[in-house]
């Protein structure tokens, strides 16, 4: 958490609105030596006692030893299996995707919800052909897309985010998330970063080399996406939410080189991530990549949370993460989901069980999947790994 | 001239490497012009490519970067063919390539195909989202002896299984490799593939492996 409140605006009265309407007020508002002896006596009291979600949370994002291992089965598109849904009406009415999100937290459990509805959300807004399937998830036309060459990055025109129907429509699952789970746990924003967005609207095999070959065009775009996302961080933030989870896969040895994303999307997921800190919320990264940059990530963007589905370049096991980041990050992960695909709920528990003597030790540690739960498979996964954390995680 | 052939092999990977087009279309005329063999030059193009593969998977090369040396490669086996004969059909062993019914990601697909290219298989690509009934039917026309198949989804991974298990209940002799982001060795075995390759930079090898375990015979 930042050890700042100042740049929160007026706390004390974002605070009191918040308690006001029955939210959780963003933790960033709160001095950080009030939530370091909050965390001092959670994780006293709950060598005694179970905590409450939030307090299990604050406990561990404070690096203290909660009473358990807090989880987050990442269960997002797959929840629509609870309430019968299609992916396509789970991608396109909020009602319908609220629900299922909030049966699955319900009924699986865990105490951290992050709606990732797609990864298509932001370019669909932006005018690219989105296809819903019935039963996958949702894409774009990758046939029509929306720049088709190098020329088309400078066209890319900015848009209102009151006039975004797939933003507006993630709002809107935030803000009944945010209703209904209350202070049972809390509910993280999603968002793609601006790379992430003009992959969608270009294609990958093209963005990669125009990302070599015309810089320039592609920060242009960068620029022009980042203006509209940083209205959404902030928007998102307004919604109740506690975090936002900005995704920037390209951060990652499938993406770019180091270099070349901290000269393209690093300085613009910079402005991402401290617009969420001025709202005073938490800052987590999603990147389910291979050999991820974690120095560089935790330098533009110094987030709370990463979520990680493989390990980083520099590092050779997880007790070596924890070494060398677990003091500055929460660290949140990293179950094979391809093991959620296939395995036991018994294999799937001793993968949580390892992660969890490896990571869990002085807090920082949230138990998840690398990446989203499969979406077609059983659910009964993600019920092993919310049992691990409540009959393994007590450290 | 180059006093040596392994001078002209050395210019030819370097400009490989340094994804120089232009340098590698001047370095192939002039070889031609000069009377190497096709082959001789494409060996200098081939070996470019083995560094940039190594480079790949240590990451000294990045994606973009590969991409851009595939484009580089291509480029100048292009020139090669125009420069010998551009009218002859591809040599190679067929192969089939295509990424399973309902999965929009093509590319792993795409690299993949090109370095096939450039190893000197005749790829017959079927793009993406194709239907277990196309591939089957790909086998047949084109008399291919390998399939390569690719999903990124874990939504549609099981359709590799269908793949295979279509062209297994034709009896075709094929030999079948898989690979992509959700899946490993074991489930490509479970789904009854005869190899797995985890990236570009290990296919060919694999590839070879798994043909000579069908064929009994060097791919």
């Amino acid at each position: 958490m930042r050890e700042s409140s100042s740049k929160c605006g007026d706390p004390v009265a974002m605070v009191f609105d918040g308690l006001v309407h029955g939210r959780i007020p963003p933790p960033g508002l709160f001095p950080p030596r009030l939530l370091d002896v909050a965390a001092a006596f959670s994780h006293a009291r709950g060598r005694f006692t179970p905590l409450t979600a939030i307090e299990r949370l604050v406990t561990t994002l404070r690096h203290r030893e909660p009473d358990r291992v807090p989880c987050s089965p990442l269960v997002i598109s797959g929840a629509r299996r609870l309430t019968g849904a299609t992916m396509a009406e789970f991608a396109t009415n909020p009602r319908t995707a609220a629900d299922a999100l909030y049966a699955a937290f319900e009924l699986i459990g865990g105490e951290v919800v992050i709606p990732m509805i797609d990864l298509s959300v932001e370019a669909a807004d932006f005018g690219q052909k989105i296809i819903y399937p019935l039963e996958s998830t949702a894409h774009p036309d990758y046939g029509d897309p929306l720049i088709t060459d190098h020329t088309g990055y400078r066209k890319l025109r900015r848009i209102d985010l009151r006039e975004a129907r797939r933003m507006q429509s993630v709002l809107e699952i935030c803000r009944l998330l945010v209703h209904r789970i209350g202070w049972r746990g809390i509910v993280s924003g999603f968002c793609f970063g601006p790379l992430g967005v003009l992959c969608m609207m270009r294609g990958a095999e093209n963005l990669f080399r125009d990302c070599v070959l015309y810089g320039s065009e592609v920060k242009a775009a960068l620029e022009t996406i980042t203006g509209v996302l940083v209205e959404y961080v902030e928007a998102l933030c307004g919604t109740g939410v506690l975090a936002v989870t900005l995704d920037t896969l390209f951060a990652s040895s499938n993406g770019l080189s180091r270099e070349l994303w901290e000269a393209t999307e690093g300085p613009f997921v910079r402005e991402l991530a401290q617009a969420v800190h001025r709202r005073g919320c938490l800052v987590g990264v999603h990147n389910c990549g291979e050999g991820i940059y974690f120095d560089s990530q935790i330098r533009f963007m110094e987030p709370e949370i990463i979520s990680y589905a493989h390990l980083p370049a520099d590092c050779v096991d997880n007790r070596e993460l924890k070494r060398r980041y677990g003091d500055q990050v929460v660290l949140m992960g990293s179950v094979d989901t391809a093991l959620m695909a296939r395995g036991t709920p018994h294999e799937v528990m001793e993968q949580c069980r390892v992660l969890m003597d490896d990571l869990a030790d002085g807090g920082g540690f949230i138990l998840a999947p690398g990446c989203e739960y499969p979406p077609n498979i059983p659910l009964e996964n993600a019920w092993a790994l919310v049992s691990a954390a409540r009959m393994c995680g007590r450290r | 001239m180059w006093k040596r052939a392994d001078q002209f092999l050395g210019a030819c990977e370097d400009a490989v490497c340094t994804r120089d087009r232009e340098l590698l279309g001047s370095l192939v005329m002039q070889a031609y012009s000069e009377g190497a063999l096709p082959e001789v030059i494409r060996e200098g193009i081939i070996g470019g490519l083995d560094r940039a593969r190594g480079g790949f998977m240590t990451n000294r090369v990045s994606l973009p970067e590969f991409l851009l040396t595939l484009d580089t490669v291509n480029y100048g086996l292009e020139k090669i063919k125009d420069l010998d004969d551009p009218g002859r059909d591809e040599g190679g062993i067929p192969l089939v390539i295509g990424v399973v019914q309902g999965d929009p990601h093509d590319l792993g697909k795409n690299i993949i195909a090109s370095v096939y290219r450039a190893y000197g298989f005749r790829v017959i690509d079927l793009g993406k989202g194709v239907t277990v009934e196309k591939f089957v039917d790909a086998v047949r026309t084109h008399g291919a002896r390998i399939i390569a198949l690719s999903a990124m989804m874990s939504t549609t991974t099981p359709a590799m299984g269908e793949v295979i298990g279509a062209v297994r209940s034709r009896g075709d002799r094929v030999a079948v490799m898989a690979g992509g982001a959700f899946i490993d060795a074991a489930m490509a075995a479970r789904f009854g593939a005869d190899g797995y390759a985890e990236s570009a930079v290990t296919v060919i090898e694999k590839t070879r492996e798994a043909y000579g375990r069908v064929f009994g015979e060097n791919a």
